[in-house]
């Protein structure tokens, strides 16, 4: 009964398709309001988000482009409408209210953390860090080689946050840029993506690429 | 929406539009019967209702899965695990799933296409292992109608003379993608069987269906027939002979028995009204997926049928089986940074490893295949998650180049495998709940033995052999026992069989040998419930096959006046 359809979806191991944060969320809500008086309103832009608010739209922003970030290939995740997707799936329609729920929480949560965070370190929210600010904070929970590192979780700087927390948010964070990014139009043209369209003649791989394999052409 | 009129006796009636309903409603319709087939979901035609060849990108969830489309937006079932108001429940502290399709040819508008026959041995594996028990019909009795359901519906494959893989009647098959002659060459060097894969996808114009354009979309529903679903290729012959009613939102609540015990009738739901409908029929043909029959037999409580119609046995709802699965990914280094090319292909795997082992040599009593994936297809929602187990994360230029890079250099191998029936998995009426047409729903209770853990424990194994010969590492950590290797959760496969299930005893068994119910001769069953053993070729040829079998003998006892 499969395309493989399970398999099909080609996932890097067995990630789950739904996306879904994982930790806890106490005392996120309270750092979310923090958040929100220290940080100014968000650039104004056409878009108006409809779940983000100000400064988490722009913690948003600032957080999809250092992930996947403008080069000579193609534009930024914001270039590519990546922190409009986010939002739409923050609201999705199809999602039931518990689901919803889920993972309006985990993204909240977690951008509170963020912020949480530069403010222990450096005295000020995320926004308003410093370029090197930033850097240094995403270093601390953008590696994660497996999760028996993730498990385990390396010193943490300040006892009082729960450092698991940041890791596991990034990776599902990183996650859902890539997916913005990759499936929009800039995106799938960056990856050469030549698929989708009528083929009158299937014959299988190129011999270019078979050679480079090491393989005979196709019979 | 429409209502079968009360006034009317068919001569049958069926009860579900998928691979056995649809096969039925052909073979009776052209073989003179007046049909009514009642279908739960709404109408679809993948030619008018398919999204083929729509880019992700035309949707702001990029083809995420939802609660009615839990694989993918564009995904061509509707239906899944988690209907809206028709609950299924699941004894304490044991998981089961159940996807059930809402729709006209169900499960057959996205399932996978892989046609495989059960073999010689598949029918008759008690007597070889002792273990189950054996079909009360043999290879042999099939072959005949597996021949002429290839002829009609068109697969590509090749002939290999394999034990108990028959060959059937193939359409050439599509060359190897990349990736997947990679695999064919470490499974060759590891001595395990890769041939070119059995789908039922036209390569060739067939029967007046264009041949495929390979865009490896038969899973959100081919607008050019070109693969097989119930609705692109059954029905429409069906529907040309003027003797085939189909009655879509209609939800069949029970069968109806006279004072003789014989079935005359259908109730079900008009489910666009909530109006309590009935049709009349001589024969009943029930097609409503493995446990959905059950269900409806259960249910069908009378004083000549105290425990439910063809219930006698008590078997109704046993020997539930589903196919055995667990996935290993590799990254493989020699697939990263290729030229660009367009490997989208047929709809699935063109190649796969069908079971090369004899299990007389190993700890688990039944084979498996596995089914390889990978390859450059459109990104989707869901990219390259978990990026980080293969590179360690990061974010920035460098992340950037490594999806470039790592893209396509991921392939997959998912096992399938035999499981035997056992005590702990069944499925009986839940005494308590109901859904929201007020008919009582299925319980289900759920336990794999140890020989189906050590089958997964095997293919894991297995699937990292084949990634290390092809120079790759196993992405993430190697399931273990700690989650039973991976095994997927009962009817997480889709696979459900064995609820009615055939055989020579009305002690020990539903229906005869012609699915025909032992304690109600006028009553039938063509889905996967008559199944005796389940093997690991996914089952709906073997669907096909059994119903076009029960269809014609249907045909000539009606002309032999015996129905």
């Amino acid at each position: 009964m499969t395309i493989d359809r399970r398999s099909a979806l080609k996932l890097i191991g067995a990630v789950p398709v739904a996306f879904g944060f994982t930790f806890e969320t106490e005392a996120f809500a309270a750092a979310a309001a923090h958040a929100a008086r220290v940080v100014k309103t968000a650039a104004k832009g056409q878009y108006v988000p409809k779940f983000f608010s100000p400064p988490e739209w722009q913690t948003v922003r600032i957080l999809v482009d250092m992930i996947l970030p403008k080069d000579e290939r193609s534009g930024s995740a914001t270039d590519a409408g990546v922190p409009e997707f986010m939002d739409y799936l923050m609201n999705d329609p199809t999602d039931t209210d518990l689901q919803r729920e889920r993972r309006q929480t985990a993204m909240r949560g977690g951008l509170a953390w963020i912020n949480n965070m530069s403010m222990h370190r450096f005295g000020h929210g995320f926004v308003e860090a410093t370029e090197a600010e930033r850097t240094a904070l995403l270093d601390d929970i953008a590696y994660i080689k497996d999760e028996d590192e993730e498990a385990e979780m390396r010193e943490p700087r300040d006892l009082r946050v729960r450092i698991k927390t940041g890791p596991s948010f990034f990776a599902s964070f990183r996650d859902l840029t890539a997916s913005g990014f990759w499936t929009s139009k800039m995106g799938m043209d960056d990856l050469k993506y030549v698929g989708n369209t009528f083929v009158m003649e299937w014959k299988g791989a190129p011999p270019e690429v078979l050679a480079r394999l090491g393989l005979a052409p196709d019979k | 929406m429409q209502i079968a009129s009360r006034a009317k006796e068919y001569d049958v009636c069926i009860v579900g539009s998928g691979a056995g309903g649809g096969m039925a409603a052909k073979v009776l319709a052209e073989g003179g019967a007046d049909v009514v087939l009642l279908e739960a979901g709404q109408w679809w035609d993948a030619a008018k209702d398919g999204a083929m060849l729509t880019w992700n990108y035309e949707s702001p969830r990029r083809g995420a899965g939802s609660r009615r489309k839990p694989f993918g937006e564009f995904d061509g079932c509707i239906g899944g695990w988690d209907l809206e108001g028709e609950p299924y429940t699941v004894a304490e502290g044991q998981k089961f799933l159940w996807w059930r399709a809402r729709m006209l040819g169900g499960r057959t508008n996205h399932w996978g296409r892989i046609s495989l026959r059960f073999g010689p041995h598949d029918f008759k594996a008690r007597s070889r292992d002792g273990l189950g028990d054996d079909w009360p019909i043999s290879y042999d009795d099939i072959k005949p109608y597996y021949d002429k359901l290839d002829e009609l519906v068109g697969l590509f494959g090749t002939s290999e003379g394999l034990e108990n893989e028959p060959d059937g009647i193939f359409l050439p098959p599509p060359a190897p993608r990349a990736y997947e002659r990679l695999i064919q060459k470490a499974s060759n060097d590891l001595k395990i069987t890769c041939i070119p894969s059995r789908l039922s996808i036209l390569t060739r114009p067939h029967n007046g269906r264009p041949a495929c354009h390979y865009c490896g979309q038969c899973g959100r529903g081919c607008k050019t027939r070109s693969n097989f679903s119930t609705p692109s290729v059954l029905l429409p012959p069906a529907l040309a002979t003027g003797r085939l009613k189909i009655v879509t939102g209609a939800m069949a609540r029970e069968v109806v028995t006279n004072d003789e015990g014989r079935a005359t009738a259908v109730s079900y739901v008009d489910t666009a009204s909530g109006r309590e409908e009935q049709v009349r029929a001589k024969i009943v043909v029930l097609a409503a997926s493995a446990c959905e029959t059950a269900r409806l037999l259960l249910n069908s409580k009378s004083t000549r049928h105290p425990d439910g119609l063809a219930n006698a046995s008590g078997a109704v709802g046993r020997y539930l089986t589903d196919t055995t699965g667990t996935s290993v990914a590799g990254q493989i280094p020699a697939l990263e940074s290729l030229p660009p090319y367009n490997d989208d292909g047929a709809g699935g795997m063109h190649v796969y490893m069908p079971w090369w082992l004899d299990n007389r040599k190993l700890d688990f009593p039944r084979g498996y295949h596995l089914e390889p994936w990978g390859g450059r297809d459109m990104p989707h929602f869901g990219f390259m998650n978990g990026i980080h187990k293969v590179q360690g994360g990061g974010y920035g230029k460098k992340l950037k180049d490594d999806y470039r890079r790592l893209y396509g250099s991921v392939v997959g191998f998912s096992g399938r495998g035999e499981m035997l029936p056992n005590r702990d998995c069944y499925c009986e009426l839940d005494p308590s709940t109901v859904d929201k047409y007020g008919i009582p729903v299925l319980r289900f209770h759920w336990k794999f033995a140890e020989s189906e853990i050590n089958q997964a424990r095997h293919m894991v194994h297995v699937s990292a052999e084949i990634i290390e010969k092809m120079g790759g590492k196993v992405v993430g950590k190697l399931p273990a026992r700690d989650t039973l290797y991976g095994l997927k959760l009962g009817g997480e496969i889709i696979h459900e069989a064995g609820t009615t299930r055939m055989g020579t005893s009305p002690r020990t068994s539903v229906l005869n040998e012609w699915c025909q119910a032992h304690d109600c001769k006028n009553l039938f069953v063509a889905d996967s419930g008559p199944f005796v053993s389940n093997a690991h070729k996914n089952m709906t040829w073997t669907i096909l096959a059994l119903s076009m079998r029960t269809a014609e003998h249907i045909v000539d006892e009606r002309r032999k006046g015996n129905l």
